[in-house]
């Protein structure tokens, strides 16, 4: 059996584009995105930042690693699937204890995030962001 | 002429355009990010005693070292 190659494009134009749209909708539906800008600046001595918007890390010396700072995904009454992830010049220096996880209803959690740079970077201010996105799963 | 596809090749078309359909939204999402990075677990595969090393973070100075004996 056959398929006219005309009505092969046809149907396969229809197929991405219907499922496509689904996952797409789900994701905008289902998925609550944080995105928490982050900064840590290079310096010859420490300094502390107590931004509570934004994940700062204050100031600490090269091939030092910096004092943590916590982000508390508050509760919800639904089943979550939590994803982190990073960007930026900070991206690879970033460690967090795990970058995905289920959260289960009526519960929160405390995700601690550290950064250690390397002790041959150049004194300055870096940047990044830290997203979280959370995933209703039922 | 009408050219025509065999149904076999026609369905495995399909399959891999709502895979690709599925999947592009995600990437589109995350095409700028990446996971964030966890801390590194070694496991050393022959040692006499079974010596796990877990370093937090890659570049800190802290070492766990567990003693498994058997």
């Amino acid at each position: 059996m056959k398929v006219s190659l005309r009505k092969a494009i046809l149907l396969y134009l229809v197929a991405y584009i219907v499922v496509f749209s689904v996952f797409y909708l789900h994701n905008i539906v289902f998925t609550e995105t944080v995105i928490y800008e982050s900064t840590i600046i290079v310096g010859d001595n420490i300094g502390f930042d107590l931004n509570k918007t934004a994940l700062t890390f204050g100031m600490i010396t090269a091939g030092g690693t910096s004092a943590s700072r916590d982000i508390i995904i508050a509760e919800a009454d639904y089943l979550r699937s939590v994803e982190i992830y990073s960007n930026g010049e900070i991206a690879k220096w970033l460690v967090v204890p795990t970058n995905s996880f289920v959260l289960q209803p009526n519960t929160n959690k405390t995700v601690g995030f550290s950064v250690a740079v390397p002790s041959d970077i150049e004194l300055g201010k870096y940047d990044g962001a830290v997203k979280i996105k959370l995933m209703r799963t039922c | 002429m009408v050219r025509s596809i065999p149904l076999s090749l026609f369905l495995l078309g399909l399959v891999t355009v709502i895979f690709v359909a599925a999947k592009a939204p995600e990437i589109i999402e995350n095409h700028t990010w990446s996971p964030a990075q966890t801390p590194e677990t070694t496991t050393p595969a022959e040692t006499p005693s079974n010596i796990e090393l877990v370093v937090n973070p890659p570049s800190d100075v802290g070492v766990e070292v567990a003693f498994n004996e058997s």
